[in-house]
């Protein structure tokens, strides 16, 4: 197991984001966090990275390497495509003593190539596309082999089509490192192309779990309400 | 009871005490954030834990950014102090202590202070809006899950930078100063150029210079950690960005008159 998460708990402010939230993900496997804006699910990614800390609760982790995918690629914008993703090997001591720079230059040639990118090395976050940003963070995100990946709504504000080939390369990845990953996520189309387990969260907490064919057919009126996107259910979106 | 309360909270006494209140949190965090990101940033600096390809490139931009505005200040400055007395001392028979005035002026205030202003406005804003982007865009959250210590990466070399360049940027501000004091007397009086510049030798003393360069090293290093971390502290959007870089700018300019005093009382009281 290499992402176990027990009784988690955060609030901010008066407001309480995550109650008693529990799962844990294996090696090798994805899971799709899915509910409507404001329910947690990023909260859940940035106390797994450690970008936030839970007010209660136990997270362990069977690996420090992380990666993460965000929303909006999140590059450097004052660092050219090759310095992004070679960013950590750089700066991060225990990488710096493994490479020669050579070596980073190859490593970051094979990341590329892995998200269908080559001879961009060179050109600045802003002359890219907005899908060819998220390849780079991709990239970025992989370039330490991690065994855990989180990927922050991967496919949010791309076309159709750039959001499939975003989905493919999420499930290569996995095949590729055998990694534990999350992505965090409300469109269909990632779930069921990504995820093998699904959890549901509402109000700060999992509502419904199971797996993209069970969510499919389920009766429960949560995941119904989800899948077919009603406005009548469960739920309320803070769009009213 | 609670009706009330109701009616106090709707006062403009109630009002005015809670945004003081809210202010005065929010000013004792700043100044917090400020002392902890110092305390970060001399704790790396002590372990070695420098980015020399960052602080070199900031330094740069330090010197360079900043370079043209500081000169035209505190070279105007300089043209002022000296027409404001070159004139009058000239006739009252005190030509010979215009130079030494304009230079002492100079090098102890004028110098330092306008030339801390004018690197506050080009590049202490720049830094504030610079980081204060990558945060609201996450990209100081990417760093850190890369493992990177967003204070190694972004605030040691930009407090470097400023505290070893500033300088000389002051060095060539209080110069140009001096220069701009020497034209505007020769204008406007008689005194010759030799004798102000025989004035101004007579004005230079080792400690004054030393006061100069000390304050510029302590201004340009504290501009730096003030507007890198109200820049760490942005949350929000782009009217968040704007905000925290006027902030910057109005707590440097406020801290550098402050440790301007401190340092002159030290030395000069």
């Amino acid at each position: 197991m290499l992402i176990q998460l027990k009784n988690i708990y955060k609030s901010f402010d008066d407001k309480i984001v995550l109650k008693d939230v529990s799962f844990d993900v294996n090696a090798g496997e994805t899971l799709a966090i899915v509910g409507f804006s404001g329910s947690g699910k990023s909260t859940i990614l940035k106390i797994i990275s450690g970008l936030t800390l839970p007010d209660s609760g136990n997270i362990k982790l069977g690996d420090n390497n992380i990666g993460m995918v965000f929303q909006y690629s999140a590059l450097f914008d004052s660092l050219n495509i090759y310095e992004n993703v070679a960013f950590a090997l750089k700066e991060r001591k225990e990488f710096k003593k493994l490479y020669t720079e050579d070596q980073i230059k190859e490593v970051v040639k094979e990341k590329l190539r892995l998200v269908g990118l080559s001879d961009i090395e060179d050109k600045v976050p802003s002359e890219l596309s907005g899908g060819m940003q998220k390849r780079v963070s991709f990239a970025r995100a992989i370039v330490t082999n991690p065994k855990i990946i989180l990927y922050d709504e991967p496919t949010a504000g791309l076309d159709p089509v750039s959001s499939t080939v975003i989905e493919d390369y999420i499930a290569q990845l996995k095949s590729e490192l055998d990694a534990a990953s999350i992505v965090v996520t409300h469109q269909m189309s990632t779930i069921k192309r990504t995820a093998d387990r699904i959890i549901m969260l509402y109000d700060g907490g999992i509502v419904w779990q199971g797996t993209p064919d069970e969510m499919a057919q389920s009766t429960d009126s949560y995941a119904h309400q989800f899948v077919n996107a009603n406005r009548e259910g469960p739920m309320r979106t803070a769009a009213g | 009871m609670s009706k009330t309360i109701k009616i106090f909270k709707n006062t403009l006494t109630y009002k005015l005490l809670s945004s003081l209140a809210k202010d005065s949190i929010d000013w004792l965090e700043t100044l917090g954030l400020i002392g902890i990101n110092l305390i970060s940033a001399l704790r790396c600096i002590a372990t070695g834990c420098i980015n020399l390809k960052n602080t070199i490139n900031q330094s740069a931009i330090f010197g360079f950014d900043s370079l043209l505005m500081t000169l035209s200040m505190v070279g105007i400055s300089g043209m002022i102090i000296a027409l404001q007395i070159a004139y009058e001392m000239v006739k009252q028979g005190a030509g010979d202590y215009v130079g030494m005035l304009v230079t002492v002026s100079i090098i102890r205030e004028i110098g330092p202070i306008m030339g801390s202003f004018a690197v506050i406005s080009m590049v202490g804003s720049s830094m504030a809006a610079e980081i204060g982007t990558m945060k609201v865009t996450e990209q100081i959250d990417a760093m850190r899950v890369l493992g990177v210590d967003p204070i190694y990466f972004l605030i040691v070399p930009r407090i470097l930078a400023g505290f070893f360049i500033m300088p000389f940027v002051i060095i060539l501000a209080n110069t140009v100063g001096i220069i701009g004091g020497m034209i505007t007397t020769n204008i406007v009086s008689e005194l010759s150029v030799l004798n102000y510049i025989d004035s101004v030798w007579r004005g230079l003393s080792g400690k004054d210079i030393f006061v100069s360069l000390l304050k510029a090293c302590i201004f340009g290093g504290m501009i730096a950690l003030i507007s890198s971390s109200l820049g760490y502290k942005t949350q929000g959007g782009a009217k968040d960005v704007g905000r925290s870089t006027t902030k910057a700018v109005v707590w440097s300019f406020v801290a550098v008159v402050v440790v301007d005093y401190i340092i002159s009382l030290l030395f000069f009281e």
